[in-house]
C-alpha cells in the first residue's frame, strides 16, 4: 500500500514561538504580561521568519501571528511544534521585574542527549548580547535558575530554547520597542539558526512579474473574498498582505480565500511571491481594494394580490406578488396557517378552493436563514367564484298598472351559477346587469307592444332564456285623484258658480254633476262657469267625475256645496281692465227649425253649443259656423235648453220647437 | 518515596480537596514519569512516553509490566495502537536527522520485533491503526505540513481532501472511532469537523483533545494553565460533547496536573500527572 504523501516542504523545520498573546483583546491578558513583550516577540519574530523565507529553503512555522485571539498554553505550544516536525523551537520573550541584557534558557529535564539544546540556547545568546549590545545576564537550563521546566520546551520534542531579549521595565525597553533595533534582534536569531544548522541558504533570482485579482464573492451566506493571481516564475511560495500587514503566509498554490471578513468592510490586498532567495516580488498591478458582499440580506418590501378566478369550470384563487429583493424562496400562508413553502417564483395558484368560501392569505419572503419578511400589504381574504355556467331559464311579461302608472312585469325564473342578466326589448339591449328575477319596465307608452328577451350571465358564459321572446302591450290605467272647488261668482250682473279642478292623472274628460245630476259632460279643460239657472241665495252641490276608457274617479275632495251671490249690484272695478260684457240671443222662439244666435260682440268665433232635453240628455252637439244658426230642423216637437259657451261665459236659453 | 507519599495524600484527601466529576481514582503501580498515554482498544495496554516525548513504552495494565520499544527523540508523539491490539506504530529518527526524515515503525508484541513500514506517512501516523483486510475505505487525517490545514486521504483510493477549508494555523487532528468526525486544534481552541470536508467546524472547547469515546460522541482532554505564561502549574480534565458542544471540568485538583486522558472502556479514562509523571485511572461521572 503505497500512501507516500508528496508535500512541497524543506526537511528543516523552524518554529518561532512569540510566547505571549492577548485574547480577544488587549485587555484580555491571561498570562499578564505587558504590551511591550506580546507585540515585540510578535514583531521580532515576524521579521526572523522573513529572513528565512527571503534566503533560505527551510520551512518557518509561527505558534502565532497576530498579537489579538492570540493566547494559547504552553503545552499547546509545545503540541505545535510536535505536530508541525520542529527541528528548532525558538520562543521569544522579554523579560521583567528590573534588570537589563538578555538570558537564554534550555531545558533538558531527563534528558540523555543535552548537546543540542545548550550549543543551540548559547548560539542564540552569544548572538543576541553581541549583535543587540546586550549584558549577557546568562545561559542555563531553566530548572537550575529558575526552578521550574518552562512549559513550552519541556513539552517539545525539538530542540529548543527560550530567549528573554531584554527587559521591558528598564532602560531596554527603547530598544525593544525600536524597529530598527527589532531588526537587528530577528537578524540575530536567523544568523543563529543557520549557525546551528550549519546551513547556508544559497542566492535564486527573484520571482517573476504577476498580477493579482481580488473577487468579493457568497459561499451560501458567508461574505469571502477570493483571491487569485498567476504563477510568478521562480516563486516557490506567496504571501498575502491585508491592509497591509502580512495576513498569511507560505502559500504555495495561486489562490485565497478569505473568509474572516465583515460584510460592508473595504481591505486592501497585495501579494508578495517569494523564493529561497532574498528578493520577493509584489503582483504588479499594486494593492487591490475590495469590498465583502452582504450575503445575508433581510428580504425587502413586497405587496400582494390575491384574485379569484376559474380556469375551465375550475375555481381557483391567484396569488402573485412582486418580488423581494435578496428573497431566495416565499412562503404562502392561507387562513393563518403555512400552506406552501419555499416558492421559487412570484405566483402560487391556490386550487384547493370550494366556490363561495373566504380565504385569507399573506406571504413571507425567506432567504438561506430564519430571517422573514411579510407582504407589506397585510392578509389578503377573497371568496372562491363559481365557475359553472348559468342554468336554463323562463321569463314572463305582464302589462299592469301601479296606481295610474302603466308599466310591464318582467319576471324570470333564476338561473343557476348565474350573477346577473341582460334585458332586450324590442330586439335590442334595453337593461344590463339586472341581478334578482325581475324588471318593472314603466318607460312604456299606453297602447303600445313591446317584446322581450333575456340573458344570463356569469363569469364562465352567457345563456338565453328558454321559452324565446315575450310580448306585451301597455295598458291604459285609471284616472288619478283630483281636487274640486266650486266659488260663487258673478257674470256680469248674472249670479254663477265658478268650478275648477286640479288635473287628473290619465283622465281624458271630465263630467259635471249638479245637485246629483250629470249637469255638462266630456268636459276636457279643467274648469266650468256655471251661469245657467243659478238663482242668487239658491246653495248648488257639485262634483266632478274625471274619466278615461280604463274608468272613472270622482274628485277627492268630495261633493261641494256652494250658495250663489247676488249680481245685481255688481260693478265694474275702476282698477280693472273694461271687459264688455256679452250678450246672446236667440230668434225665433219658438222656431220652425232654423235658430239664430246673436251677439253683441261680432270677434267671437267658434262658438260651442249643445242642446239638451228637458231631462239634460245631449241630443246634439256642434260648433256653429260663421252665420251663427242652429238648425233644430231634425229634432222632435219639443222644448229644449240651449247651451252656448262664449268666452268662457255660458249662456242657456229653452228654446221651443214647433 | 515522595511518590507514595503524594499517592497517599491524594486518596486520603478524596473527598474533601476534589469536587470533580470523577471517582474511584486509583494510581498504576509503576515507577518512572510517562505522559501522553494510549489505551489499547481491548483496554488492557497502554503506550507511553518519557519526557519531551522522547521514547515508546507499553505498560501491560494487568501485570504493570512496562516495556520499551524505542528510546529516540520524538518517538512518543502521535503513536497509535492497530484495531487488533497487537501492533503498535510509531516513528524515529536518527540523532542527525530531522523530524520531517523521521519513519514509521511498527512493533509486533507478540513476536516483539520491529518494523520499518516506509509506505507510511509520520504526519498520518496518530489515525493509522493498520491495514483492514477487505476495507473498501481507509480514511486517515494528518496536517498539510505547507497549508497547515487538516486533510484527509483515503488510503483505498488515494484520494486526499482538505477537511478545515477556513483560515488558520492547524494541529494533532484526532479521528473518531468511526472514522466519521475529527477533532482538530486552532489556536487555543477544539473545533469538530465532518471527515468528508463538508460544513465548517463546530467549536467544542479549549485545551486539547485526546481521546474519543466509543461511542463517537465524546472526547476527553486537558487544559493547562500558568500563572505567568512560562510554566504549567494546574491543569485538569476537561470532557466535550461533539453533539451539544458543550464541555465540562471533570477533575478539579490542586496536587496533580492531570494531562493526556484517555478513554479506557466506555466510562473510565486513564491520565497521567505531570508533575510526577504517574499514571492514574478513573470512572467519569457522565
Amino acid at each position: 500500500m503505497a500512501v507516500l504523501f508528496t508535500v512541497n516542504v524543506q526537511s528543516q523545520v523552524i518554529v518561532i514561538d512569540p510566547g505571549h498573546g492577548y485574547g480577544a483583546t488587549t485587555s484580555d491578558n491571561p498570562d499578564g504580561r505587558t504590551a511591550t513583550e506580546i507585540e515585540t516577540a510578535l514583531e521580532v519574530g515576524l521579521r526572523t521568519r522573513t529572513l528565512i523565507q527571503n534566503s533560505c529553503t527551510w520551512t518557518v512555522q509561527m505558534t502565532r501571528t497576530t498579537n489579538l485571539n492570540s493566547w494559547i498554553s504552553v503545552t499547546q505550544r509545545g503540541q505545535m511544534a510536535n505536530n508541525w516536525n520542529a527541528d528548532r523551537l525558538l520562543s521569544i520573550h522579554c523579560n521583567a521585574g528590573g534588570g537589563t541584557g538578555t538570558e537564554t534558557f534550555y531545558c533538558t529535564q531527563d534528558d540523555t542527549n543535552t548537546p543540542p539544546d545548550v550549543a543551540f540556547a548559547q548560539k542564540i545568546q552569544v548572538d543576541m548580547s553581541a549583535n543587540g549590545s546586550w549584558n549577557n545576564r546568562r545561559c542555563v537550563e531553566d530548572n537550575t535558575f529558575l526552578a521550574y521546566h518552562l512549559g513550552v520546551l519541556r513539552y517539545s520534542s525539538a530542540t529548543g530554547c527560550l530567549n528573554e531579549i531584554g527587559f521591558v521595565d528598564s532602560s531596554d525597553a527603547t530598544k525593544l520597542t525600536s524597529s530598527t533595533w527589532r531588526d537587528t534582534f530577528a537578524l540575530s536569531y536567523f544568523n543563529s539558526l543557520k549557525a546551528d544548522l550549519n546551513l547556508t541558504c544559497a542566492t535564486t533570482p527573484a520571482p517573476g512579474a504577476f498580477t493579482l485579482t481580488t473577487t468579493p464573492e457568497c459561499n451560501g451566506t458567508t461574505s469571502q473574498i477570493k483571491l487569485t493571481w498567476t504563477a510568478s516564475s521562480n516563486a516557490t511560495s506567496y504571501d498575502l498582505y491585508r491592509n497591509g500587514t502580512v495576513y498569511a503566509s507560505g502559500l504555495t498554490g495561486t489562490t485565497y480565500t478569505n473568509t474572516a471578513v465583515t460584510v460592508g468592510t473595504a481591505y486592501t490586498y497585495s501579494v508578495k511571491a517569494k523564493n529561497a532567495g532574498t528578493t520577493q516580488t509584489t503582483n504588479s498591478n499594486g494593492t487591490l481594494s475590495v469590498t465583502a458582499l452582504d450575503c445575508n440580506p433581510i428580504p425587502g418590501a413586497f405587496t400582494l394580490t390575491v384574485t379569484p378566478e376559474c380556469s375551465g369550470t375550475s375555481t381557483r384563487n391567484r396569488l402573485t406578488w412582486t418580488a423581494s429583493a435578496n428573497a431566495t424562496s416565499y412562503d404562502v400562508y392561507r387562513n393563518g396557517a403555512l400552506y406552501a413553502s419555499s416558492v421559487s417564483g412570484t405566483t402560487y395558484t391556490n386550487t384547493v378552493v370550494t366556490a363561495g368560501t373566504s380565504y385569507s392569505y399573506y406571504v413571507k419572503a425567506k432567504n438561506t436563514t430564519a430571517t422573514q419578511t411579510t407582504n407589506s400589504n397585510g392578509t389578503q381574504t377573497v371568496v372562491a367564484v363559481n365557475c359553472s355556467a348559468p342554468g336554463t331559464f323562463t321569463i314572463s311579461a305582464t302589462a299592469e298598472c301601479n296606481g295610474t302608472t302603466s308599466r310591464i312585469n318582467l319576471t324570470w325564473t333564476a338561473s343557476a351559477n348565474a350573477t346577473s342578466y341582460d334585458i332586450y326589448r324590442n330586439g335590442s339591449l334595453y337593461a344590463s346587469d339586472v341581478t334578482g328575477t325581475q324588471f318593472l319596465n314603466t318607460y312604456v307608452n299606453v297602447g303600445t307592444a313591446y317584446t322581450y328577451s333575456m340573458i344570463a350571465k356569469n363569469n364562465i358564459g352567457t345563456l338565453a332564456n328558454s321559452n324565446g321572446t315575450v310580448s306585451a302591450t301597455a295598458i291604459m290605467c285609471a284616472p288619478g285623484s283630483f281636487t274640486l272647488s266650486a266659488i260663487p261668482t258673478c257674470s256680469g250682473t248674472s249670479s254663477a258658480i265658478n268650478l275648477t279642478w286640479t288635473a287628473s292623472t290619465n283622465a281624458t274628460s271630465y263630467d259635471i254633476y249638479r245637485n246629483g245630476n250629470l249637469y255638462a259632460s266630456d268636459i276636457t279643460g279643467t274648469s266650468f262657469l256655471n251661469t245657467y239657472l243659478i238663482t242668487a241665495g239658491s246653495t248648488y252641490t257639485y262634483y266632478v267625475k274625471a274619466k278615461n276608457s280604463a274608468g272613472t274617479l270622482n274628485n277627492s275632495n268630495g261633493t261641494l256645496s256652494v250658495t250663489a251671490t247676488n249680481c245685481s249690484g255688481a260693478k265694474i272695478s275702476e282698477n280693472n281692465e273694461v271687459k264688455e260684457i256679452i250678450s246672446i240671443s236667440f230668434y225665433p222662439n219658438p222656431t220652425n227649425g232654423i235658430l239664430n244666435l246673436e251677439i253683441n260682440n261680432s270677434d267671437v268665433r267658434n262658438i260651442d253649443y249643445m242642446i239638451l232635453d228637458m231631462n239634460g240628455r245631449l241630443i246634439k252637439e256642434a260648433t256653429l259656423d260663421s252665420e251663427r244658426i242652429i238648425d233644430m230642423s231634425q229634432l222632435p216637437s219639443a222644448s229644449y235648453f240651449v247651451r252656448v259657451v262664449v268666452d268662457g261665459q255660458e249662456f242657456v236659453k229653452q228654446i221651443v220647437k214647433k | 518515596m515522595k511518590k507514595i507519599l503524594l499517592f497517599i495524600l491524594v486518596i486520603v484527601n478524596s473527598h474533601s480537596v476534589f469536587s470533580q466529576k470523577i471517582e474511584k481514582m486509583n494510581r498504576v503501580d509503576v515507577d518512572g514519569f510517562y505522559t501522553n498515554p494510549i489505551v489499547s482498544p481491548n483496554g488492557k495496554l497502554v503506550l507511553l512516553t518519557g519526557h519531551h516525548f522522547k521514547g515508546v513504552y507499553v505498560l501491560n495494565l494487568t501485570s504493570n509490566e512496562i516495556t520499551q520499544i524505542s528510546d529516540k527523540d520524538g518517538s512518543g508523539y502521535g503513536y497509535s495502537w492497530d484495531n487488533n491490539n497487537e501492533m503498535v506504530y510509531f516513528k524515529q529518527k536518527e540523532q542527525k536527522e530531522y523530524f520531517l526524515d523521521s519513519k514509521v515503525y511498527s512493533y509486533s508484541l507478540t513476536s516483539r520485533t520491529t518494523t520499518l513500514m516506509p509506505d507510511i506517512d509520520i504526519n498520518m501516523l496518530s489515525s493509522y491503526h493498520g491495514k483492514e483486510k477487505n476495507a473498501t475505505t481507509q480514511i486517515v487525517v494528518y496536517t498539510n505540513m505547507t497549508t497547515l490545514k487538516i486533510e484527509a486521504k483515503d488510503l483505498i483510493s488515494k484520494r486526499s481532501w482538505v477537511i478545515t477549508s477556513e483560515e488558520g494555523q492547524y494541529y494533532n487532528a484526532l479521528l473518531s472511532p468511526d472514522g466519521k468526525k475529527v477533532a482538530v486544534h486552532k489556536g487555543a481552541d477544539i473545533y469538530v469537523y465532518e471527515v468528508n470536508g463538508n460544513g465548517k467546524g463546530q467549536k467544542i472547547g479549549t485545551g486539547l483533545a485526546t481521546s474519543w469515546s466509543s461511542d463517537n460522541q465524546h472526547i476527553i482532554g486537558f487544559l493547562d494553565t500558568s500563572e505567568d505564561g512560562h510554566n504549567v502549574t494546574n491543569s485538569e480534565l476537561y470532557l466535550f460533547d461533539t453533539i451539544a458542544l458543550t464541555s465540562k471540568k471533570v477533575s478539579n485538583t490542586e496536587v496533580l496536573l492531570e494531562m493526556f486522558p484517555s478513554f479506557m472502556g466506555k466510562n473510565q479514562v486513564l491520565f497521567t500527572d505531570d508533575k510526577t509523571g504517574a499514571i492514574y485511572t478513573a470512572t467519569l461521572k457522565f
